[in-house]
């Protein structure tokens, strides 16, 4: 049977292979996808603790983080939606002009 | 020293992060196939690591390597696809193998909720905002990318870190925490096992009783970000539209001779 | 047989049913898929007064054979713009997606084998409701990912629409379920099932649908919706769009699309039957109460259900042929303006009667369902704006001299 650890690893490089895609990718869409992927990550960690440690508390949590990712969706979409609007193209380089 | 499951691990990291830099896309010159090889081997080495420690005996197990091979690979091609649509699809794939491993675990109820709240409504969202705003040819943002080398260093450092701290950790297998640690004696003295009620009565008691505030905060955030997504997207309607000089419907057509 | 399997290789009774209804629920489904196509040819032709296929086989029964035929050897065209792995793999999918959704379905109630009690059912976990309606919401990946992967403008246009639309009805369709799922208290279909079967003033089956017809018909409306169905199939308007999201296929892919369709109505059927019709429960006949075990009792009972889901399919095919198509503003305005807030309140008077331990009383949910309905109707009464969706920056259509010209004449 495959226990925590094995778990915990996965999840730590789905996170990490989130983080990467994150740091990484131009497109605005990609980046919010790579951020998902890190969520994946998150709740296969949070549930693997409520198992292993026999009780609900990880998987409330994983519900919440469900909350959160959707919230974080739509008002991310929203966002890239207005920005496509703005400039026409989802690069997020085309937004660095604030920089100081 | 002897060698333990995490210096193996630190190994196989280091090799999947060679892998990952070169699938990342970089315009011209991507050494996309070599990178696929390296990221292969380094997945194969992360599962046979794995496989010394649990045996595969019973259905558990083979769904377990099955479906986490499948969650990793498809996170791998969403970060690398040159394509977003590809990239929507394959973290599909990933929401499908996680929900079948929370099955593995127990954890019908949030399995289910993670399909449809992922799969059937974010995913698709996002594939319709894709689907909107495509461009004929594949813009450069997404044939290139920002700082490879530096981005897969972090991420990778972070995982060997996280997991191969994690693959030395002694409890190897099983449900051994809770006896490895006397503080969780009482924990698990007061939980009962999930099976004799259901999954979804479980996470109720617990949404409904310990986290009950969490819950209607949760509530809340949601509505308020429903009304900044809305307020965001919402297109302004021009104030003042020109009034064209409009032939009347029911004259269209009739100047024309024959009639 | 299944004493053999069992002592043979230690599978249990239950496993080997689930295969082996498994297997007999795929083959019926495509047989019966076939034949829908052949019963809406027929339908089709009733309410039109023509005969319908009647050349092959007697009364042209042997006409889905053909087609099926047909399909297989037609030539296989992907054209040359496609997105080629996308447009392989979208009917897959579609296909796919419509075939597992049986599998939380209770068929027949439960079998005696021996000591032991078998569901005839493919699987009951503890959330076979939300399963069915995951797989659902993976519906619409076959038709967005068939959609774009066309790569040319009507299929687009017809992907674009399927997203809106299945994702606007999914939110009254889940208000409908929650109906149900709050006043039975759980999300096993067999057990909602068994919680159907007894009376009301000792003749009334207490079925769902008479303790709150609103939500019932509203299903039945989302899932018309859900299933790309008439007066809802704007992603596959043939006089606006070609054929919608699936003018680029042919031969067997088409078919594919074809099929999953009837898949998705006859699932969607099979559902709204569990949850307000009672599935396999027919009231006053020993065979079909939870306690008959038999084996001649389960066939009646999976005759049962399959006779309500020929009823909701005969109902889809006549509405399809009566009704003109809805514009799709008039589809969300239906879906935003009118469905999600009547299913909203239906949901708070669920809540409601629950607190008062009141949501099994047909009285209350029924009088709750009439001031629902009454509220509805005065305020799209009173206030109620012009429903022909013009935009209103447009100007006022004037009468036209000429018409009136003609109007005279």
């Amino acid at each position: 049977m495959p226990g925590i650890v094995e778990y915990l690893i996965l999840s730590a490089v789905l996170f990490a292979l989130g983080l990467v895609g994150f740091l990484s990718r131009r497109n605005l869409i990609v980046m919010f996808l790579s951020t998902e992927v890190m969520f994946q990550g998150v709740v296969i960690s949070a549930v693997a603790f409520a198992k292993f440690h026999r009780q609900m508390d990880g998987q409330a949590m994983g519900l919440f983080l469900l909350v959160i990712a959707a919230a974080e969706a739509g008002l991310a979409l929203g966002m890239v939606v207005m920005l496509y609007k703005r400039r026409g193209t989802l690069d997020v380089d085309v937004w660095s002009s604030m920089r100081g | 020293m002897t060698p333990t499951t995490g210096h193996l691990l630190y190994l196989v990291f280091a090799l999947g992060g060679v892998g990952v830099y070169l699938l990342l896309p970089k315009g011209r010159g991507s050494q996309v196939r070599a990178g696929a090889v390296l990221g292969g081997l380094a997945l194969a080495a992360l599962i046979s690591v794995l496989a010394t420690r649990i045996v595969v005996t019973n259905s558990t197990t083979a769904f377990f390597y099955v479906f986490s091979t499948i969650a990793m690979l498809g996170a791998v091609r969403v970060i690398t696809h040159t394509k977003p649509v590809y990239s929507a699809l394959y973290f599909v794939l990933v929401v499908i193998s996680v929900a079948a491993l929370l099955v593995l675990m127990q954890a019908e109820f949030l399995a289910i909720a993670l399909i449809m709240v992922y799969a059937g409504a974010i995913m698709v969202t996002y594939l319709f905002v894709i689907m909107l705003a495509q461009q004929d040819t594949a813009p450069v943002c997404d044939r290139r990318s920002h700082e490879p080398f530096l981005a897969v260093l972090a991420g990778f450092v972070l995982m060997a870190a996280v997991a191969g701290r994690c693959g030395d950790l002694t409890t190897a297998s099983g449900d051994t925490i809770a006896q490895a640690s006397p503080t969780k004696a009482t924990l698990v003295a007061n939980v009962p096992e999930s099976s004799d009620v259901g999954n979804t009565t479980a996470i109720g008691r617990a949404v409904m009783t310990r986290y009950i505030v969490a819950f209607e905060i949760a509530g809340v955030l949601l509505l308020v970000s429903m009304v900044g997504a809305i307020a965001l997207a919402k297109k302004k309607l021009p104030t003042e539209t020109v009034e064209e000089e409009r032939t009347p419907i029911g004259q269209i057509g009739r100047e024309v001779p024959p009639y | 047989m299944i004493e053999f399997l069992t002592s043979q290789f230690g599978v249990s009774a239950q496993f080997v049913v689930s295969v082996v209804l498994a297997l007999v629920v795929i083959g019926a489904m495509q047989g019966g898929v076939a034949y829908c196509i052949y019963f809406e040819r027929k339908i089709s032709a009733w309410i039109q007064d023509r005969y319908g296929p009647n050349r092959v086989g007697p009364l042209g029964l042997l006409q889905p054979v053909a087609d099926g035929v047909k399909f297989f050897f037609k030539e296989d065209v992907v054209p040359r713009h496609v997105d080629k792995v996308l447009f392989i793999l979208a009917p897959g999918m579609i296909m796919f997606v419509s075939l597992i959704g049986f599998a939380a379905i209770p068929w027949g109630g439960q079998l005696q084998l021996g000591e032991k009690l078998v569901n005839i059912q493919v699987a009951n976990p503890d959330i076979g409701l939300l399963y069915i309606l995951g797989v659902a919401s993976m519906g619409v990946y076959g038709v967005v990912i068939g959609g774009w992967a066309s790569n040319s403008k009507y299929p687009f246009f017809g992907a674009i629409r399927a997203t809106a639309q299945m994702i606007s009805y999914e939110i009254p369709m889940g208000l409908c379920i929650l109906v149900v799922v709050l006043t039975m208290g759980t999300l096993r279909l067999e057990d909602i099932t068994q919680l159907q079967t007894g009376y009301w003033l000792g003749f009334i089956p207490q079925w769902n649908m008479f303790l709150h017809p609103l939500a019932f018909l509203i299903l039945f409306i989302c899932v018309l919706a859900e299933a790309n169905r008439a007066p809802f199939d704007l992603s596959e308007a043939e006089q606006e769009l070609v054929g919608g999201f699936h003018t680029e296929y042919s031969a067997l892919k088409f078919g594919m699309f074809f099929l999953a369709e009837y898949g998705h109505m006859i699932t969607s059927s099979a559902l709204i039957t569990v949850l307000f019709l009672g599935g396999w429960h027919l009231p006053w006949f020993s065979w079909t109460q939870p306690e008959a075990t038999q084996w001649y009792a389960v066939v009646a009972k999976m005759g049962v259900i399959s006779a309500k889901i020929v009823v909701f399919l005969f109902l889809m095919m006549w509405i399809r042929w009566t009704l003109p198509r809805f514009r799709f503003d008039q589809l969300m305005r239906l879906a935003w303006q009118r469905l999600i807030p009547v299913t909203l309140a239906l949901f708070v008077l669920t809540v409601g009667l629950l607190y008062f331990g009141l949501h099994r009383s047909p009285v209350w949910a029924l009088s709750g369902n009439a001031v629902i309905v009454v509220v509805m109707l005065v305020s799209a009464g009173t206030v109620g704006k012009e429903v022909t969706g013009r935009q209103p920056n447009l100007p006022r259509i004037q009468e036209s001299p000429g018409a009136a010209a003609l109007a005279g004449v």
